[in-house]
This record gives C-alpha cells, sequence and structure tokens, in this order.
C-alpha cells in the first residue's frame, strides 16, 4: 500500500468488510430495525431522501451552520487569543472568565440560547460558534506562546514593535498548533449545529434525526449520521489540506509513516 | 371643447385612485397578518394536528392569517416565548398555563384542543401486572419528567391508592425507540406515555395492552394559550387564528386521510419509513384524542369543572405551585366566536366572524374528474406533478421502487 490510490483502495475494501458483516449480523439474528437497522435499510432512507429531495435541503441547512458557526468561531477565538497574548489585562481578567464558561457543556444553555436568539439560523451559528470558539482560542494561546523566547529577544534587539514580532515570529511558529486546533473545531461545529438543532429547528440534519426518532425509524437516523459523518469528514479534510499548503515547512501529518 | 392637459392629468389620476379605492369591506379583510405560533415540541410527530392541517388546508389563509411556526424543546419553553412575546400563540398543558398565570405572567388559556389526556399506563401484552396495584414495587418509563405524563401518572397512580414517591420507581428512558427497548428488554415493567408512542410502537410490530383506565383519563388537556397582550390589542385576530386551529381539528375529525395527506405534504421525510397505513394510524391515534368530549358542547369549548379537576390533584401532588382564579387563566369571551362555522364543511368559511368576508377554500379551477388524483396513486414519469381535489399539488417519486405521487 505504498501508493495513495492503494491506501484509498484499502479503506474502502475495509468499509465495505465493516458493512457487510453488519448487514449479516443483523439478518442472521433477526434484530428489530428500531434497534439498529441493516446497512441496506439506511442505503433506503438515503436514496429515497435525495430522490424527494428533502435530504438535500437538510444537509444544505445543516451545511451552512457549521461553515458560518465555525468561521464565527475561529474568529472570535483566534482575535481574542490574540489580546490574550499580548495583553496582560485581558489575560488576567479575561481568561479564566471565558474557562469557566467553557465547562458549561453547550446542550445545557441551548435551551436559554434558543429563547434569547430565537429557532432560526442564527441560534444554529451561535451554537456552533460556541463550540468551535473555545478549543481554537486554547491552540491560539498555547501556540502563540511556545515561541522561542530567544527569537523575540532577537528581533526586539533589532527594534521590532510588539505587532512585528507577532506577525514574523509569533504567528509563524504558532501555526502548526493553530491549525491542530482549526481541525478539532470543525469537528465540534458539527456537533454544535446539531445540537442547536435539536433543541429547536424546522430544517437541517438534527431536525430529521430526531424527527425520524420520533417515529422510531431508526434506520433514518442512522442515514442522518452517516451524511453528518460525511459532512464532517470533509470538512476535516479541507482544513488539513489547507494547513499542508499553509504550514509548508512542517510534515507533521506524515509522522506515523516514519 | 378642448380638454387642457392638466386636466387630462388629473382624470387619469383621479381614475387611477377610483380603481384602488377598496369597493367593499371585504378588501380590507383582505389583508392577511402574520402570528407566531409556538409549539411544545422539537420536531412534529404527526400529533400536532392543529397546526399543519390548518395550514395545509389553508384555512389560516381563509381567516386571513400568515402562521409562522417555531417549534420549541418542551411546552416550558413554548410558554415562554409567549409569555415574553416572542410568539403569539402557543399549544400547552393546563398545568403549566396554570403555573404561568400563578407567576403572574400574561398568559392566557383560549381554547381547548385536547379535551382528554393522551397518556396512559401500558404493558407487553404477556406481562403480569393487569391492574394498578400490581404496580406496586415496578418500574415505570415515563419520557422525561418535564413531560405532562409525569403530573398524570402521579394522580392515575394516586387515585388507585398507590404512593407515586414510594411505591413506584419512575425511570426516565427518553422518548422513541429506547423507551420501546426499555420496555421489551424487561428494563421497565410498563410505560406512561402518550397515544401516538403506542401507534409508533404498533407500527414497529409491537403491541401493548393499556391498563384499565382511571378517572384521570377523562380530565381535559392541552389549550391554545395566547399572550394576553396581544389579545387585548388583536382580539379579531386572535379570533380568527383560534377558530381556524379548531376548524382543521374537526376537519382532521371527518377526514383524518386529508390529515395524513397534510402531513406528508408539510414534512415529506414521513412518506419514508413508514407506511400510509402505519402513519395514518399513528395520527389517527391523536386526532381521537381531539375529538369533542361529552363534557364539550361544541369543539373547542373550556370545561371548567374538568380543569378545576386538574388544578386540584395537580396542588396535590406538587405539579401546580399554587390553586389560581380560573376565571383569570381562561378567557372564554372568545369561544362563540371561535366556533362560528359549519362543523360539516370546516373547509370552508361559512360565519367568518366580524371582518372576514367568505371565502370557499375549493381552488378557482375544478379538476376534472380524470385529473383529480390523490397521494398514493400510481404515475409514470419522476418530477410530473398532479393536482389533488383540493388544490395541492401532489409529485410523481419512486417509493420502494415505484413511481406513485406524493
Amino acid at each position: 500500500m505504498k501508493t495513495a490510490s492503494g491506501r484509498s483502495a484499502a479503506r474502502v475494501l475495509f468499509l465495505i468488510l465493516i458493512v457487510g458483516l453488519w448487514e449479516f449480523a443483523i439478518r442472521a439474528a433477526h434484530i428489530p430495525t428500531y434497534v439498529i437497522p441493516a446497512p441496506s435499510e439506511v442505503w433506503n432512507r438515503l436514496s429515497l431522501g435525495f430522490q424527494q429531495g428533502f435530504l438535500l435541503e437538510y444537509t444544505r441547512v445543516t451545511a451552512v451552520e457549521i461553515v458560518l458557526g465555525y468561521l464565527v468561531g475561529v474568529i472570535l477565538g483566534f482575535g481574542i487569543a490574540v489580546l490574550i497574548v499580548q495583553y496582560f489585562a485581558v489575560d488576567f481578567f479575561l481568561y479564566p472568565i471565558i474557562i469557566s464558561i467553557n465547562a458549561v457543556p453547550k446542550i445545557a444553555i441551548s435551551p436559554l440560547l434558543i429563547i434569547w436568539v430565537g429557532t432560526g439560523l442564527e441560534s444554529k451559528v451561535l451554537i456552533a460558534a460556541l463550540t468551535a470558539f473555545f478549543p481554537l482560542l486554547v491552540s491560539v494561546v498555547t501556540g502563540l506562546r511556545l515561541v522561542e523566547i530567544s527569537q523575540v529577544r532577537l528581533m526586539r534587539a533589532a527594534g521590532a514593535t510588539k505587532w512585528q514580532v507577532f506577525r514574523m515570529v509569533a504567528l509563524p511558529n504558532a501555526l502548526p498548533t493553530i491549525f491542530g486546533g482549526l481541525q478539532v473545531a470543525i469537528v465540534l461545529s458539527v456537533i454544535g449545529a446539531v445540537v442547536g438543532e435539536f433543541v429547536g429547528a424546522s430544517s437541517g440534519l438534527g431536525y430529521y434525526i430526531l424527527f425520524a426518532n420520533a417515529r422510531l425509524d431508526t434506520a433514518s437516523m442512522f442515514a442522518g449520521f452517516v451524511l453528518l459523518a460525511l459532512i464532517g469528514t470533509f470538512l476535516s479534510q479541507a482544513v488539513v489540506r489547507t494547513g499542508r499548503k499553509v504550514v509548508f515547512w512542517r510534515e507533521i501529518d506524515k509522522m506515523a509513516q516514519v | 371643447m378642448k380638454i387642457s392637459t392638466t386636466s387630462k392629468i388629473v382624470s387619469l389620476f383621479t381614475v387611477a385612485a377610483l380603481g384602488l379605492l377598496p369597493l367593499n369591506s371585504s378588501s380590507a379583510a383582505g389583508k392577511i397578518e402574520t402570528v407566531r405560533f409556538a409549539l411544545p415540541v422539537a420536531v412534529p410527530d404527526g400529533g400536532q394536528v392543529w397546526a399543519y392541517v390548518p395550514q395545509w388546508a389553508d384555512m389560516f389563509k381563509s381567516e386571513g392569517v400568515k402562521v409562522e411556526i417555531i417549534y420549541n424543546n418542551g411546552g416550558g419553553a413554548a410558554l415562554t416565548q409567549v409569555a415574553s412575546g416572542k410568539a403569539d400563540f402557543a399549544i400547552n398543558n393546563p398545568q403549566a398555563l396554570i403555573n404561568a398565570v400563578g407567576q403572574g405572567l400574561p398568559v392566557v388559556g383560549i381554547a381547548t384542543v385536547i379535551p382528554r389526556q393522551i397518556y396512559g399506563v401500558y404493558v407487553l401484552p404477556g406481562s403480569p401486572i393487569k391492574t394498578y396495584a400490581d404496580l406496586k414495587g415496578k418500574k415505570v418509563g415515563i419520557s422525561a419528567p418535564t413531560s405532562g405524563v409525569y403530573p398524570f401518572s402521579q394522580a392515575a397512580f394516586a387515585e388507585k391508592g398507590l404512593d407515586w414517591k414510594t411505591d413506584i420507581t419512575y425511570v426516565t428512558t427518553g422518548s422513541g425507540a429506547p423507551q420501546l427497548v426499555a420496555l421489551t428488554k424487561g428494563t421497565i415493567d410498563a410505560v406512561a406515555t402518550q397515544e401516538t408512542s403506542i401507534a409508533s410502537f404498533a407500527a414497529q410490530g409491537t403491541t401493548v395492552r393499556q391498563l384499565p383506565p382511571t378517572s384521570v383519563q377523562n380530565d381535559p388537556a392541552d389549550l391554545i394559550v395566547a399572550n394576553k397582550d396581544f389579545v387585548k390589542d388583536h382580539r379579531d385576530l386572535t379570533i380568527r387564528f383560534a377558530r381556524a386551529v379548531i376548524r382543521g381539528i374537526v376537519y382532521a375529525n371527518l377526514h383524518p386521510d386529508k390529515a395524513l395527506d397534510a402531513f406528508q405534504y408539510e414534512f415529506p421525510q414521513s412518506a419514508v419509513g413508514l407506511s400510509d397505513a402505519e402513519n395514518l394510524s399513528i395520527i389517527k391515534s391523536r386526532i381521537d384524542s381531539t375529538t369533542k368530549a361529552s363534557t364539550q358542547k361544541s369543539w373547542g369549548d373550556i370545561p371548567l369543572a374538568g380543569y378545576q379537576h386538574v388544578m386540584d390533584l395537580g396542588v396535590k401532588f406538587g405539579s401546580i405551585t399554587t390553586a389560581q382564579d380560573l376565571t383569570k387563566v381562561f378567557d372564554t369571551s372568545m369561544l362563540v366566536d371561535i366556533q362560528d362555522f359549519d362543523i360539516r364543511t370546516p373547509n370552508i368559511v361559512s360565519g367568518g366572524g366580524a371582518s372576514v368576508a367568505a371565502k370557499p377554500l375549493a381552488p378557482a379551477a375544478t379538476p376534472t374528474k380524470s385529473e383529480v388524483k390523490k397521494s398514493g396513486d400510481t404515475c409514470t414519469k419522476v418530477g410530473a406533478t398532479a393536482k389533488t381535489s383540493a388544490g395541492k399539488t401532489l409529485k410523481c417519486q419512486k417509493v420502494s421502487g415505484k413511481l406513485v405521487l406524493r
């Protein structure tokens, strides 16, 4: 499996094997569909849902919530992290409050957010943003603080301002850590968007999954899970590939192959 | 006589203005007003007939109302929306309404949509539990302690001489498949749940046996709850909205098959996974709960004696904090106008109240017999459309390998 296509083929074959075993086990054990559906039932839901058009719409709605929430969370997380690193007062007063607030599970505060913001797109974006915000904040703060002090001293000795040190030394050094945070944040954005839909929505994959649960249609629930997994994987890969291009000098994802 | 340019312009404007003037009061009444309707569920489950039926059958539209539906995670959230003015109406249970009035929130019940309890206590057919007395020392599953099933079951157990605090162990199972699995695997001995859940269990091949109903079963349940300030400022709109809801309920009772069409039209994903018969059984279980009770003279009536019983039990078991003056909890003054329609043809506006002109729902062009189709009819080309007798558009889709209209 030395080539990329070879590795992909191996992954696909492995997946087919798992799905085949799952289908066989369900049929052999006569497990009721409402407990765990057979892959063929899940495929049936997926194909019918896309044929009738509603699954495409629900996928689109959730994807938009995830991406918008992610962007808002990333921008806020990055901005506040930079302020925390650059200004002692922000670090001293604000950082502990942020950590405390983050300890409250988002699923617990989601009903309140729905009451304050409503059940439209805004609440889902807000919940997704809150979920993505903290890991990104922590990774940016950690990354910026990992810069070698000798490099900073050198820059200062050369007359560099605080922001020049940040832009030319701290930020480039922090990028690998930041991209690690970006990868974690995108997956959490998926969770945040679905949590928002669980609390109150009229469209989206979380709404579709809850609707199916109310009717004991576990196969449709799995169809929703599959689509969420695909969205999460696609977006995560987009972040990874972007990271490879931006942080071109570090091949950290190939360490496992050494 | 030569007519000046000024005169021509004035004449043109006059004619144009006359053309725009309303010729009768019905034009002014034709204005569509938007209301926000908060439902106590995060997603629709077929039980919200008071929303999707009048929506689909254009009853809201015929009353000059456009409805924005807001889904909520439970009755408490829905009531909060109405109390805070973020929604104008909600469907809610009487216990929550009485508590809200007790807290001074500006909410009031204006019409009953479920005149009996939707909950019951059920066991598997082979269970040794035959009566409520057999539940002593057993585990009873409920979806959540915040659900209306909790106060219902407390009252039911108490009526049969059980102390719900010590004789019963409540197990929170969630709703849907987890609840069914808990029952079939024996994690719980009985389940207290609503009728649509039981119909869903049956659709999955599991039938259950209901324990003999208690008198609590006859207590009235959910109502249309309105924001008091909204009612004060928009009384006519309130009447029209509530009338459309009650018309929808009557229509669903008369034509459950149409209620199925409404559900599948508003929620196309409902046509996948369950057959039409299974979907209909779930919807019909809720429709049967909305049927006019013997304690009501007319559809939507608020049976005060029944709600007094609900309040007495609620105060006794703690689901209601303080007893309230029911004249402050319910507003029955609009019921006559709300009920001003022909119950034989609820899909046609007949009385119409103070300001709505009579308007039939039938489409302008009556389809020929060969053109009239219904959901489930076969078709030949994916994507092709057809009309129902009510004028709704169906689309040809592939379902389980066959081409059918949905």
